[in-house]
């Protein structure tokens, strides 16, 4: 029976793999298009320090609270949450362009190692997770009651630029890589 | 009457196929690939033939060819992943071990399959047999897609139509095999469902085969060939310093 519900398994999977990889193609071409609309500033500079600080903050919640306006503190509330969940969108979106530079480089490699790779995967796993749990949060709690965002944003912001910087610079000088990393 | 125009059908378009390769020389590009095209006209023909005039040994000329089928299939597996990875020797080293480990354990499962059962020639064991290969063929697939998306590797349209078709046909094949032995409740309407619907979709598999490979499209040239070899660990290291940097960020963002 086990065998059985296996296979089930298995044969819908590839089923679902194969749509993927027809799909890629179009839904590649059509990132392309998105992507290109961006300028280079636009994908390495992230946030400016203190901006996400000032999103999370209580004292703007505190002024508005204080004009009693109930449609104002809406306004205010979906405000910041579509400010915070763009954050996390963009931190997601700032882990997959390392992965996708890790790939693009990775699979020149002759000595490409298994463990590694599935550890990378894992890690990239693992992070993706937390991202959801985070725009989880956000969703239910509000950007406010999720005050340990600030101080960590902008500083990730400006990490994935230099990650995405240093893992172009890869097939010049490996060394400097390693210096960046090991840090 | 539906079911010999399947039949025949199929025959006339894995015979415009293999022609098709060979005018484009398509079939010197893939030889495994269309050496299996001629062993499945092969085969229907002959069942055809025993049907007609040997009725009683049709099972056995049946479960036999269908078996050798499977044995050449899984050698269209490795062609895919051979030319679907030549520009990528550290990949394919890599897919080339899974594959073998997955090969391995099948071949394993087979002969101790016989081992216990030495009657294993009967038309039920064999379809367990078939549907434990059709099995390890369909996880070879997951697996070589998997990689194919994780390093974004492209590949031109006549390995895609080649892995797109084969993988449908195994996936079909695959649920056929599972539900063949239900007689009753959903999984028996299934097991009577699903056999036609498996012929109707190899038809169009072969379709799908023949405007794919109707013509030759070079495999694209895939970025440059940076010499990474002693980079490799420097930059998997930095990776994973970097994502787990990450991690760690997010994860006192999430407390």
């Amino acid at each position: 029976m086990l065998i059985l519900s296996m296979s089930i398994v298995i044969g819908i999977l590839l089923m679902a793999m194969l749509f993927f990889l027809t799909a890629r193609d179009w839904v590649e071409k059509r990132k392309r298009t998105e992507e290109a609309k961006l300028t280079e500033a636009d994908e390495t500079a992230g946030c400016p320090e203190g901006f996400v600080e000032r999103i999370v903050s209580r004292d703007d919640w505190e002024f508005v609270h204080k004009t009693g306006s109930p449609g104002l503190e809406n306004l205010f509330r979906k405000e910041r949450k579509d400010v915070a969940l763009t954050w996390v969108r963009e931190t997601a979106s700032g882990i997959r362009e390392i992965m996708k530079q890790h790939s693009a480089y990775a699979r020149q490699s002759a000595d490409l190692d298994a463990g590694t790779e599935a550890k990378i995967m894992f890690l990239y796993g693992e992070l993706r997770v937390l991202c959801g749990a985070l725009t989880l949060l956000i969703h239910i709690a509000g950007p406010m009651h999720a005050r340990g965002l600030a101080g960590y944003a902008s500083k990730l912001s400006q990490r994935m630029g230099e990650t995405q910087r240093a893992l172009q610079a890869v097939a010049k000088r490996p060394e400097e890589v390693y210096e960046m990393g090991s840090r | 009457m539906f079911g010999q125009l399947i039949l025949w059908g199929c025959i006339i378009l894995e015979a415009g196929l293999l022609v098709r390769g060979l005018l484009t020389k398509l079939a010197f590009r893939y030889p495994v690939f269309y050496c299996y095209i001629s062993f499945v006209l092969l085969q229907s023909l002959l069942r055809f033939f025993v049907r007609l005039h040997y009725p009683n040994f049709y099972p056995w000329a049946y479960w036999i060819t269908e078996l050798l089928g499977v044995v050449v299939g899984s050698v269209v597996v490795f062609e895919i992943y051979k030319i679907g990875l030549a520009a990528f020797p550290g990949t394919a080293k890599m897919a080339r071990r899974v594959l073998y480990v997955l090969f391995v354990l099948a071949i394993t499962k087979v002969a101790v399959d016989t081992w216990i059962a030495p009657n294993w020639h009967r038309m039920g064991t064999t379809g367990e047999l078939e549907l434990g290969l059709r099995a390890v063929q369909a996880i070879s697939i997951v697996a070589l897609i998997t990689l194919f998306m994780v390093y974004s590797i492209r590949f031109g349209r006549n390995l895609k139509g080649i892995l797109l078709g084969y993988g449908i046909f195994v996936s079909l094949r695959l649920l056929v095999l599972v539900f063949a032995g239900a007689d009753t409740g959903w999984q028996g309407w299934l097991s009577r469902v699903l056999p036609p619907i498996n012929s109707i979709a190899y038809f169009a598999v072969l379709l799908v085969w023949l405007s794919q490979l109707w013509s030759y499209q070079e495999n694209p040239v895939q970025g440059e060939s940076a010499k990474l070899e002693q980079g490799y660990q420097r930059m998997s290291a930095a990776t994973r310093q970097k994502l787990r940097d990450a991690r760690g960020y997010l994860g006192k963002a999430v407390r």
